[in-house]
C-alpha cells in the first residue's frame, strides 16, 4: 500500500515518451472500460441489455431499491461479509502471531497450511462445507455461510499481518513489557497501532472477497439468496438493466470503503 | 529524582550464579558467574557472538536460562516475567515507540503501573528536564535528532525509579562526536542518581571511558572482571590482552631461574616478577610504553629494526616495527615529540622492565 517514489533515470530518450503514454492509456482504458459501459447501461431507458443505451432513466435504480427480494439479499450479504471479517480477521491475526513469534514443532506445517483455503478449488471447499453443514442441519441460514466465508478469507489476513509482523522490532514490545506492560497490554498499546494499516487492507480485502463471492454462498444459502446469488439468478432468468444498476452501486460502495479503508490505514498517528 | 535514597554503594545488587543458555546447538552462554555492586556502572565487554548480549537478556528476563540463577536484591528473578522485574532497559535502536510523542513514551511505564495522571505528567517533565528535553515533549520520536533519541530512551527506562538500568550497546548508532558526548553524560547520569548499571559493548575504548568494573566475555564465559586500569594493564589472558586496547604480545618460554623468558627468537626479556620455570607465556608490551631511539653500538641488537610504516593519527604517531628477528612491533609516540622516524630508517626499540607483563598462553 506504501508506494516508495523512486526516481528514474532522467538520460531517458525522449523519443518513446509518447510510446509510453499510449501505452498506458490503453491500459488505463482497458481497466475501466467495462465499469464505464456498466455505468451508462445501469442508465439506460430499455428493459434489455443493449449498448449504447436508446435514452436516459433511473428506472433500474427504482426497480433495485423496491424490490424486496433485492434489498434482502444485500443487507444478507453485509451481514455475512461483516461477520466473516470479524471472526477471520481476530482468528487470522492471532495466527499470524503464532507463525511469526512462535517456536514450536510443527509451525511450518501450520504456516502451509493457513494459506490452504486459497489453493483449494471454491467448488472442492463448498461441496466439503456442505456435506457437513447438511449433517448438522445448517443448510439456508446467512451465519453458516459466514462461517464458511470467514475461512475461506482467512489466508488474505494471514497473508497481510505476517507479513506486517515480520518487519516490526520485536524490541518495542520487549521494551513495553520491560517497562512494566503485559504481553497483552504490549500487543494493544505498542504493537496493534502500529500494525493498524495492515489490519484496516486485510479486513478491507477480507469483506469484499465474502461480499462479492458467489460459489459457497450457492451451496450453503439455499433460499436465502445473498446479492452475488441473486445477480447470478437475475442474469440467468431475466437479463435487464438492474444488474447494471447493482453492479455500479457495488463499485461506488467498494470505492467508498477503499477511501476509508487508506484514510484509517495509512500511517500512525501521534498519541498524546 | 534527587530524593531517590542512594544505596549502599559495595553491596551486591545483583548475582548471576553459573548462568547457562542455549540457542538450538550454539551454548551462548556457559556458565556464567557475575556480581554486580549496588550503584556501580558495570560494563560487559565482547566481541560480537561472545554471549553479552544473552546475558543482558536473562537479566531483562527476555530469555529464561537453562541452568543458573539469576538474583536481583537478594531475590531469585530467574524466571519472573520481564514486566515484574523492575528493570529499566535502553535498547540498542532505542525501540522508541513511533506512533507516541516523547511524552507518552516517557511516561509509558507510569501509565501501566496506574500512577494518577498529574503525579505522571510532573515526573515525566522532571525526568525529562534532567535529561535536556523539557521542550520535547509533544515530538515524535522520528522528529528528534539520534543524541536526543537515545535521551529520551534513558529518560524512559529511568522514570519508574527502576532497581536496575540495562544498556545494551546504546551508543552504537550514534556519530563519534556525539558517542563521546552521550558517554559522558550517561556516566554523569549515572552517577548522580546512584542506579546500579550494567552495560553492555563490544567497543573496548568506551568500555574504559564509562565503567566502575568491566567484565570481559567470550565464547559464552566471563574472563576477566575487574577496573579499567585493572583489565588493560594486567589482563588475566592471551584474549583479554589482545581484545583490550593495542598490543604487542609475544610468545616466549620462562627460563629455568624464573626471572626472564626467551622469545622465539631467542631474545631474552626480564620479568618483572617470578613465574613458574618453562611456563609458556605471553608477553605483553603496550604500545605506548615502547620508545624508539636511532640504534646505537654496544646495545641488545635482538630489538633493532626497521620502521616499516608511519601513521599519523593527529595527536600520536604509529610505527610499525620490522624487528631482524623476524617479529614486528606497535610503537605509539606522541605527536612533536622527538625523535622522529621515517619510513625505512633504523631504529632500536626500548622499554622499561616495568611495563612488560605476562600472561599464560
Amino acid at each position: 500500500m506504501m508506494a516508495t517514489a523512486r526516481r528514474r533515470p532522467a538520460r531517458r530518450s525522449r523519443t518513446w515518451q509518447p510510446l509510453l503514454y499510449a501505452y498506458c492509456a490503453l491500459v488505463f482504458a482497458f481497466l475501466t472500460a467495462p465499469m464505464v459501459v456498466v455505468a451508462i447501461v445501469s442508465f439506460s431507458s430499455a428493459s434489455y441489455l443493449v449498448f449504447p443505451p436508446p435514452g436516459f432513466s433511473l428506472r433500474w435504480y427504482a426497480r433495485y431499491l423496491n424490490d424486496p427480494i433485492w434489498i434482502d439479499a444485500t443487507v444478507r450479504s453485509f451481514k455475512v461479509g461483516l461477520v466473516a471479517t470479524a471472526i477471520s480477521t481476530v482468528l487470522g491475526t492471532l495466527l499470524a502471531f503464532s507463525l511469526v513469534r512462535g517456536r514450536y514443532p510443527g509451525r511450518a506445517i501450520i504456516d502451509r497450511l493457513s494459506i490452504a483455503p486459497l489453493i483449494v478449488p471454491s467448488m472442492v471447499y463448498s461441496i466439503a462445507v456442505y456435506g457437513l453443514f447438511a449433517s448438522l442441519r445448517l443448510i439456508g441460514s446467512w451465519p453458516t455461510i459466514a462461517l464458511a466465508h470467514a475461512v475461506h478469507i482467512l489466508p488474505y489476513v494471514v497473508l497481510i499481518v505476517v507479513a506486517a509482523l515480520k518487519t516490526f522490532d520485536v524490541a518495542q514490545e520487549q521494551a513495553a513489557m520491560g517497562l512494566g506492560a503485559t504481553r497483552l497490554g504490549a500487543i494493544l498499546r505498542v504493537t496493534l497501532p502500529q500494525i493498524r494499516p495492515a489490519l484496516v487492507s486485510a479486513a478491507f480485502l477480507a469483506f469484499i472477497s465474502s461480499f462479492d463471492e458467489l460459489v459457497i454462498a450457492m451451496f450453503l444459502g439455499g433460499a436465502q439468496m445473498t446479492l452475488p446469488k441473486k445477480m447470478f439468478d437475475n442474469i440467468m432468468t431475466e437479463i435487464d438493466p438492474t444488474i447494471a444498476a447493482v453492479s455500479v452501486l457495488q463499485i461506488v460502495l467498494v470505492a467508498i470503503a477503499l477511501g476509508l479503508a487508506s484514510r484509517f490505514g495509512a500511517g500512525v498517528k501521534p498519541v498524546a | 529524582m534527587d530524593a531517590r535514597p542512594l544505596s549502599t554503594p559495595g553491596r551486591v545488587a545483583l548475582s548471576l550464579v553459573g548462568v547457562v543458555k542455549q540457542y538450538d546447538r550454539v551454548q551462548a552462554l556457559r556458565g556464567a558467574d557475575l556480581e554486580v555492586r549496588s550503584g556501580e556502572l558495570l560494563t560487559i565487554l565482547g566481541p560480537s557472538g561472545s554471549g553479552k548480549t544473552t546475558l543482558l537478556k536473562c537479566v531483562a528476563g527476555f530469555e529464561i536460562p537453562e541452568a543458573g540463577t539469576v538474583e536481583l536484591g537478594g531475590r531469585d528473578i530467574t524466571e519472573l516475567a520481564p514486566n515484574r522485574r523492575d528493570i529499566g532497559m535502553v535498547f540498542q535502536n532505542y525501540a522508541l515507540f513511533p506512533h507516541m510523542s516523547v511524552t507518552a513514551n516517557v511516561g509509558f511505564a507510569l501509565r501501566v503501573r496506574r500512577v494518577p495522571r498529574t503525579q505522571i505528567r510532573q515526573r515525566v517533565q522532571a525526568i525529562l528536564a534532567l535529561v535536556g528535553l523539557e521542550e520535547m515533549g509533544d515530538r515524535l520520536p522520528r522528529q528528534l535528532s539520534g543524541g536526543q533519541q537515545q535521551r529520551v530512551a534513558l529518560a524512559r527506562a529511568l522514570v519508574f525509579n527502576p532497581g536496575l538500568l540495562l544498556l545494551d550497546e546504546p551508543f552504537g548508532a550514534l556519530d563519534r562526536k556525539l558517542r563521546e558526548q552521550m558517554q559522558l553524560e550517561v556516566r554523569r547520569l549515572q552517577q548522580r542518581l546512584g542506579i546500579t548499571t550494567i552495560f553492555v559493548t563490544h567497543d573496548q575504548e568506551e568500555a574504559l571511558v564509562i565503567s566502575d568494573r568491566i567484565a570481559v566475555m567470550d565464547l559464552g564465559v566471563i574472563e576477566q572482571l575487574g577496573g579499567p586500569r585493572d583489565v588493560y594493564a594486567r589482563p588475566v589472558n592471551r584474549f583479554v590482552a589482545d581484545f583490550i586496547g593495542e598490543s604487542n604480545l609475544l610468545h616466549a618460554r620462562v627460563t629455568v631461574a624464573g626471572d626472564a623468558a626467551v622469545l622465539d627468537s631467542g631474545a631474552t626479556i626480564a620479568l618483572p616478577e617470578i613465574r613458574k620455570p618453562g611456563e609458556e607465556v605471553g608477553l605483553l608490551i603496550r604500545p605506548e610504553r615502547l620508545e624508539l631511539r636511532p640504534p646505537a653500538p654496544g646495545e641488545d641488537a635482538s630489538f633493532a629494526g626497521e620502521v616499516a610504516e608511519v601513521v599519523y593519527l593527529g595527536n600520536t604517531l604509529k610505527y610499525t616495527v620490522r624487528l631482524d628477528l623476524g617479529s614486528t612491533l606497535l610503537v605509539r609516540r606522541p605527536f612533536g615529540q622527538p625523535p622522529v622516524f621515517d619510513v625505512g630508517q633504523r631504529v632500536q626499540a626500548r622499554w622499561s622492565a616495568d611495563d612488560v607483563h605476562a600472561v599464560r598462553w
